[in-house]
């Protein structure tokens, strides 16, 4: 047995499990907000944090995130409060919304290698995350305001 | 029993600190409301408010990116003049009294906008008046407003909860004095879905996020082709990995094999380790060539006429065009592929499932299961990108099907390549286009002959008319310029070995194309600016289309609205005399049967074969906007999904198959082709447009028109390919 960490939780795993991580968090630990999107790594839909990167879940076994930390949609932040999340909300970004937990962890990646992308920065990045209902845009804008509003304060 | 799993769970969500409630399997037999009934009021199906001064609204309409649960909150609470704290919004069931639960067409927002608001304006008469007798004043002195009755000479209030006993003893009354505009506290302010904050925390929750007890999880191996019956089995390459083999059941079904387990991924890696043998309903062999064929031969057949006009002017001159325009066969992909959880009893059943036919899936589970429908209920979940896809409940039935032969829920999980190979398609179409032209080079004959298959049953005697599938002429039969000799037909191609679909505006994609591609290759040819040309053949203002037994009346005006705002927003006249070789600007409008009307202007730059959209501008002609953020969204979300189909998306056949299986070989638009965005709205009508399709056909036509104004490449087929 092997040990990962979930959102600050350890959690005990088989150190040969080939399960890839979004079955794990979705089924064992019923953290459902990671979506199952194309199963291949394609569209971004199962993106969540493995130590400070975006990884696509659906492709990622558990045994290759051994002894590292997890941080899922439901982990970014106690309520809701992750500046991202507060922009999402600004911006009312979501249409179906499936896709956007994934947006979502995308932004936190990029945001943890560089705290002030520009807009070119930001499209480039987020481009392995589809959105089928077309909220590219608001989400362009989103991360933008708080890359702003993080300049803002300095 | 708290088993383990729940166990762990819940310690997740209590350090967390998330609301438990969010990850609880639904609960079964569930009655309607979430409050006992008695001591409410109640004035219509929608409606139910309590003592306790919430207020309950159930909607029939399936929320699936639209905002629908927002826009019809707006306008019923408004109407009744509640606060939105106090409101709780809930999807009905098919237990509810709504007699056909059911989203598409564009039409939830219209259809609603009349009755809702009548039906609240009867509810509100009954607090106000409810008001007036504890007051012993004239009701007119008792105003509903933010979740009170205000007496609006004394100031004193009542919350709505206060009310309801002495409402709930007053006679109903039906036609109730309508708010006035003015009033209007919720139309017409942005606002984002009510469940923004669930999403963005991972707790909304959409069908593959439930479970019950004694549940398992499905995949399923699909024939190639509708048709096609269950002949066999190999299970060798499973048999090799012994460990996933004693996981997994097998339950074959008629025309599919399920694979069945405890867990969800071992489900999908044993369907790839399984080679299933089918049994072919023909020996003709699907594929591009032949329906290609099949399209010729009905282009070479007399069709049906669904519109003709003659005058007495006809062209002297020899001057003619001709041209035919085509439109692929294309998926709908949306993010969240087919998911279904059914549990099926004895004698009932309930279905959990992202399906924009609610009512048409519990008679036929009943019908397949022989049950009355009474015990069959089903839960229209979230919907994660419908797009037309999700009328059809094919996957729901897959998941009754596995769930009867196992006598367990079952939650049947589709894979992205389920969901591109063996789901329905919106069909291919041709329009053959022939025109005579006046001596201004303005047409004085058209004919266009377009043939497709139906997305329809020719059972489906409400659109089969005289022979003519009316959805398969949308955008067609109402194109809105002059022409004095005009004959419109169409042609059916029976095509019962491919499952086809609506698909967002469908034929109206076709038929916009064609028509406004044509607009922009006559302009050409009469050394014309193509706006101008188009505001020359829209001259009357308001003109009435006979179309079988119904009126369409097109307001040309408000079309020309749209192109002349639209044509403003990108500086079109001086940026077309100005513009450089390798950039163009490109025009096209739509006016939908919903009574909206739009207008687009696509910049592109091409270099070679690279195409580069730079920026889309669209003007909007909503009538009313309910929630004018959600219409821009509608209206973002088209120019994504337009530009998607029309750089990308086809959908191949071979050999019997489809080609194309996963984002690999079927691309979509992604961030990085994102062009910027302007959209400008008109909202002075009098009654709210549908939206979710309207913005789409224009995209396509305004993106090959810049094409051809920057290279002088004139696409006639779509997608897009410059060689």
């Amino acid at each position: 047995m092997a040990t990962i960490t979930v959102n600050n939780q350890p959690i005990e795993v088989d150190d040969n499990d080939q399960t890839p991580l979004l079955w794990l968090v979705r089924e064992k630990l019923q953290l459902t907000g990671t979506k199952f999107g194309c199963g291949q790594g394609l569209c971004g839909a199962c993106t969540l944090l493995v130590n400070d990167s975006a990884v696509r879940a659906c492709i990622t076994p558990v045994s290759s995130v051994l002894g590292q930390s997890i941080t899922t949609i439901e982990g970014l932040s106690e309520q809701g409060e992750h500046p991202l999340q507060k922009a999402w909300l600004e911006h009312r970004v979501p249409q179906c919304g499936y896709c956007q937990s994934g947006q979502i962890m995308s932004a936190a990646a990029l945001l943890k290698v560089d705290a002030h992308p520009n807009r070119e920065t930001i499209k480039s990045h987020m481009t392995g995350n589809i959105c089928r209902c077309g909220t590219y845009s608001r989400i362009t804008d989103a991360i933008e305001s708080v890359v702003q509003s993080d300049l803002t304060e300095r | 029993m708290v088993t383990r799993r729940r166990f762990i769970t819940a310690s997740f969500q209590l350090a967390l600190g998330l609301s438990l409630s969010a990850y609880l399997p639904p609960v079964r037999g569930k009655q309607l409301g979430t409050a006992p009934a008695a001591g409410s009021l109640e004035p219509n199906i929608y409606l139910k408010v309590l003592p306790n001064n919430e207020v309950h609204f159930w909607v029939k309409k399936a929320e699936m990116g639209q905002h629908v649960h927002t826009a019809l909150t707006q306008i019923a609470m408004d109407e009744l003049g509640a606060d939105l704290k106090q409101v709780r919004v809930h999807m009905a069931d098919t237990r509810s009294p709504f007699s056909n639960i059911f989203t598409g067409a564009s039409w939830s927002i219209p259809g609603h906008w009349v009755p809702l608001r009548q039906l609240m304006a009867n509810a509100r008469f009954l607090l106000e008046s409810a008001a007036a007798q504890i007051w012993q004043c004239p009701k007119e002195q008792c105003l509903a407003i933010a979740g009170e009755v205000v007496h609006q000479l004394g100031g004193q209030r009542l919350s709505f909860g206060e009310l309801v006993s002495v409402a709930r003893q007053l006679s109903a009354v039906d036609n109730a004095p309508l708010r006035p505009s003015k009033d209007y506290q919720y139309i017409g302010t942005n606002m984002g879905r009510l469940d923004t904050n669930q999403i963005v925390t991972g707790q909304a929750q959409y069908a593959a996020d439930l479970s019950v007890d004694n549940m398992l999880c499905a995949s399923i191996v699909h024939p190639p082709l509708p048709g096609y019956k269950l002949k066999g089995w190999d299970i060798s390459r499973l048999k090799a990995d012994p460990r996933l083999y004693k996981q997994v059941e097998l339950v074959a079904l008629e025309n599919a094999l399920a694979i069945v387990c405890q867990h969800q991924w071992p489900a999908l890696v044993a369907k790839d380790k399984i080679d299933v043998v089918w049994e072919s309903p023909t020996d003709t062999a699907v594929d591009d060539v032949w329906l290609q064929q099949q399209m010729e031969y009905a282009l070479a057949q007399p069709g049906i006429v669904c519109r003709q006009q003659e005058s007495v002017i006809q062209s002297s001159d020899a001057h003619t065009f001709s041209a035919e325009y085509y439109l692929p066969f294309v998926a709908h992909v949306p993010m969240e592929p087919p998911v279904a959880l059914a549990s099926v009893f004895e004698n009932r059943a309930e279905v959990w499932a992202p399906t924009q036919t609610a009512s048409q899936a519990q008679s036929e589970i009943a019908q397949f299961l022989n049950l009355d429908a009474d015990n069959v209920v089903v839960h229209t979940t979230l919907i994660g990108g419908g797009f037309g896809r999700k009328l059809k409940n094919d996957f729901v039935m897959d998941a009754v099907r596995i769930s009867q032969k196992l006598k367990r829920p079952i939650k049947l999980q589709w894979t992205r390549e389920n969901d591109i190979k063996n789901g329905f398609l919106r069909p291919y179409g041709k329009d053959r286009v022939q025109v005579a032209l006046d001596e201004r080079g303005y047409p004085s004959n058209l004919d266009i002959k377009a043939a497709s298959p139906s997305i329809l049953a020719k059972t489906d005697h409400q659109h089969f008319k005289n022979g003519l599938d009316w959805s398969a002429v949308m955008g067609l039969r109402s194109i809105p310029y002059h022409v004095p000799n005009l004959r419109l037909s169409h042609q059916l191609i029976d095509l019962p070995q491919v499952n086809l679909v609506a698909w967002r505006g469908t034929f109206a994609n076709h038929h916009c194309f064609a028509i406004e591609s044509l607009m922009d290759e006559l302009a050409y040819l009469a050394r014309q600016d193509p706006l101008e040309y188009r505001l020359k053949l829209l001259q009357a203002d308001t003109k009435v289309e006979h179309f079988l037994d119904s009126d369409i009346e097109i307001e040309h005006k408000k079309l020309k609205r749209v192109l002349t705002k639209v044509a403003d927003m990108m500086q079109w006249k001086t940026r077309k005399q100005a513009s450089q070789p390798g950039t163009g600007l490109g025009i096209a409008c739509h006016c939908y049967d919903t009574h909206a009307y739009a207008a687009h202007i696509v910049e592109v730059e091409v270099a070679g074969q690279n195409i580069k959209v730079k920026k889309v501008a669209c003007a909007f002609d909503v009538g009313v906007a309910i929630n004018p953020d959600g219409v821009r969204a509608q209206l973002e979300g088209s120019i994504v999904f337009g530009l998607s189909s029309a750089l990308y998306n086809e959908i191949h056949f071979e050999n019997g198959a489809i080609r194309e299986s996963n984002f690999h070989d079927h691309p979509v638009l992604r961030h990085h082709e994102m062009p910027e965005i302007d959209i400008h709205l008109f909202t002075d009508g009098d009654t709210p447009a549908g939206v979710g399709e309207c913005g789409l056909p224009s995209v396509s036509p305004a993106l090959t028109n810049a094409i051809f104004d920057a290279s002088g490449i004139r696409v006639r087929s779509l997608p897009v390919k410059l060689v």
